[in-house]
């Protein structure tokens, strides 16, 4: 069974998925990587990529998924601690600073570092956020960067299968 | 009432699962066949119930085809 460690967490963000549902030409593709990367993890199995579950609820009442559970089987969607939630509708934390919540949770256990995929034009948005000036384990990519990590992560899986004979 | 959900898991896995389980049974004995004949490494979508026994009611190959239908 191929089994690969992975060198970081993914969240992909309303933004970013809506745009390989809706717009991208390598739509299959793209969920055919996060599928195997999603299923082969070593450390986080079925919870190596990560969706914010009110994300992905806005991508299902638009209409932009026909399979539930196909879309299931690539992103799990992730929401917050009743304690988490209280004190992000307290302080009214917008779905940006939610992400970075999200993503800090998740560097807290191995590989400790979560990358936040998103597109080009919303990249700016997540790096100007004070509330990740000095977090180091958490980054972000646009779209063209994204998929190419994407792609390299499904490289490492298929290096790993190659290897394994499998 | 009967539940019914899908997963999508490497066929190795739900191998492991047939095969580890004694509560899983079969709509139809080609499921099972179709399931121990397939690739490690193959993706399956497979549909269950859960009331008493699991049933597998189904089982899809997630290829090139399958996404191209269901995305």
């Amino acid at each position: 069974m191929v089994s690969v460690s992975y060198p970081f967490r993914l969240i992909l963000d309303y933004d970013f998925m809506r745009w390989i549902l809706k717009d991208s030409n390598d739509k299959t593709k793209i969920i055919t990587a996060l599928l195997h990367i999603h299923n082969s993890s070593k450390e986080n199995k079925k919870n190596q990529n990560i969706i914010l579950k009110s994300d992905l609820d806005r991508l299902f009442q638009e209409g932009l998924i026909k399979d539930k559970d196909l879309i299931k089987g690539c992103i799990t969607p992730t929401d917050f601690s009743p304690e988490f939630q209280k004190i992000i509708e307290e302080e009214k934390f917008n779905e940006i600073i939610q992400r970075g919540i999200l993503a800090i949770q998740l560097a807290d256990e191995p590989p400790f570092k979560t990358t936040i995929i998103t597109m080009q034009g919303k990249l700016e948005e997540y790096e100007k956020e004070k509330f990740f000036e000095k977090l180091k384990d958490v980054n972000f990519k646009g779209d063209r960067e994204g998929v190419y990590l994407i792609n390299s992560l499904f490289k490492k899986y298929c290096n790993e299968k190659e290897f394994c004979g499998a | 009432m009967v539940l019914t959900f899908s997963e999508i898991d490497f066929a190795n896995d739900v191998k492991d699962f047939i095969s580890m389980s004694s509560d899983v049974s079969f709509e139809n004995p080609k499921m099972k066949e179709d399931i121990l004949n397939s690739n490690d490494n193959q993706l399956l979508k497979i549909t269950k119930t859960i009331a008493s026994p699991i049933k597998i009611i189904n089982v899809e190959k997630v290829d090139e085809a399958f996404l191209e239908k269901n995305l």
